[in-house]
C-alpha cells in the first residue's frame, strides 16, 4: 500500500512539474484573462478575405505591424521562421498592416518577408478594436476565439523558446 | 531617394536618438529627443500624407519619447502626470483629442489619421518588466528650453512608490 501511495505521490509530482514548465512563459509573453477576440474580417492585397471566426477551433497567432515600425522590421523575418516551423501544427498566422497603402506594403514584404501574406487594415479600424499596446502587436487566441496570451513588442518567434512555447499551447 | 535610404531614415525617426535628454534610473529609462521639420516630413511624406498635415505637424515641437522599464515591476506611463514649463509657463501638451479634431476639421483620411495615433506615445500604459515603448509627443513651438516635470508609478507586488523626474533644457527644432 505504502509503495502505490509513494508511486502516486512520483506520479502527481511529475504531472505537476511538467504542466508548470508548460506554461512557463518566454520572455515578453504575458497571460491574458480570456477576454473574447474583437471581430476580425479583412482582405488581403488580392482582395481574399479573412475572418477569425473562420478558424474556430484552432490557435491564431494574430500579428499588427506596419513598416515604419523599427521593431516590426526586425521581428518579420522571424515570423517567417515560426510560421515555418510551425506548419502542420494546430495553429494559424495572421498578419495585419496597419493603415498603410499597397505600395508601401508590396515593397515592404517584397524585400522583409516575400513568402509571408497580409491582410490590409485599410483606416486602421481593427487595429483599433483589438487596443494594442503599441506596434508591433500579436495576441494569440485560443480555439474558442478568446485572447490568452499577448507579446509585449517584436519577439525573437523563431527562437526555440517561443517554439517550444507556441507548440506547447497548441498541444 | 533610394528605399533603402528611405528606410533608415524612417527608422531613424523613431529609434532612440544619440543627442535626447537621457535619464536613468533603478527602476526605468527614459529619453526624449527633438525632431527637425526635415525629419518629420521625410516620415510624413513617405507615407503619403497630404501636405497641408505634414506643414501643420512642422510647425509644431515634435519630441520623440523612448520609455524602458528596467525594474522587476510595473511601472505606470500616465501623460497626465506629464507637466511640461518654459521659463516659468506652462506648455499645453497637444493630445489626441486635440488632433483628432484638427484632423477631423481637414477632413484627413482615416488612414492617415490611424497611422498618426500609432505614431504618438500612449497616453497610459502599464509598462512591464522590459517592455519598451517608443512614440512622440506634441507641443506647441518655443525658442525657449522646455523642461519636464513627471510622476511615475511603480506599482511593486505589495508596495506602491511615485517617483518624479526632472529633464531640463530640452530644445524644439526648427
Amino acid at each position: 500500500m505504502q509503495a502505490i501511495v509513494r508511486l502516486c505521490c512520483i506520479v502527481l509530482l511529475s504531472l505537476t512539474t511538467s504542466y508548470s514548465s508548460a506554461l512557463e512563459l518566454p520572455k515578453g509573453i504575458i497571460q491574458q484573462d480570456g477576454r473574447p477576440a474583437p471581430a476580425l474580417k479583412l482582405s488581403d492585397m488580392d482582395g481574399n478575405t479573412t475572418e477569425l471566426a473562420q478558424f474556430k477551433g484552432r490557435w491564431v497567432f494574430v500579428h499588427f505591424w506596419a513598416s515604419w515600425c523599427g521593431p516590426c522590421r526586425r521581428e518579420m523575418p522571424t515570423l517567417k521562421g515560426m510560421n515555418d516551423a510551425m506548419a502542420g501544427e494546430n495553429f494559424r498566422t495572421i498578419l495585419i498592416n496597419t493603415a498603410e497603402d499597397e505600395d508601401t506594403v508590396f515593397t515592404f514584404m517584397s524585400a522583409v518577408a516575400p513568402e509571408l501574406n497580409t491582410l490590409m487594415d485599410v483606416d486602421g479600424l481593427v487595429t483599433e478594436a483589438w487596443q494594442p499596446r503599441g506596434l508591433p502587436a500579436t495576441y494569440l487566441v485560443d480555439p474558442d476565439g478568446k485572447i490568452r496570451y499577448q507579446a509585449l513588442g517584436g519577439r525573437p518567434w523563431n527562437q526555440a523558446i517561443y517554439l517550444k512555447f507556441l507548440r506547447t499551447i497548441v498541444e | 531617394m533610394s528605399n533603402r535610404l528611405l528606410n533608415l531614415l524612417l527608422l531613424l525617426l523613431l529609434s532612440p536618438f544619440s543627442q535626447a535628454a537621457e535619464l536613468k534610473t533603478a527602476d526605468f529609462q527614459l529619453s526624449i529627443s527633438a525632431r527637425t521639420p526635415e525629419q518629420i516630413g521625410a516620415f510624413y511624406e513617405a507615407r503619403g500624407f497630404p501636405r497641408p498635415a505634414i506643414t501643420l505637424l512642422q510647425q509644431q515641437c515634435y519630441l520623440t519619447v523612448y520609455f524602458r522599464n528596467t525594474s522587476h515591476h510595473i511601472i505606470w506611463l500616465d501623460l497626465g502626470n506629464w507637466k511640461f514649463n518654459s521659463v516659468g509657463n506652462k506648455i499645453t501638451r497637444l493630445d489626441r483629442a486635440y488632433w483628432q479634431q484638427v484632423w477631423r476639421d481637414m477632413g484627413l483620411a482615416m488612414r492617415f489619421q490611424s497611422t498618426f495615433r500609432w505614431t504618438l506615445m500612449p497616453e497610459r500604459l502599464d509598462f512591464r518588466p522590459d517592455e519598451r515603448e517608443g512614440g512622440n509627443l506634441i507641443l506647441p513651438y518655443t525658442d525657449q528650453p522646455i523642461e519636464l516635470q513627471a510622476k511615475i508609478r511603480i506599482q511593486g507586488p505589495q508596495t506602491e512608490t511615485f517617483r518624479t523626474i526632472q529633464m531640463s533644457n530640452i530644445l524644439c527644432k526648427r
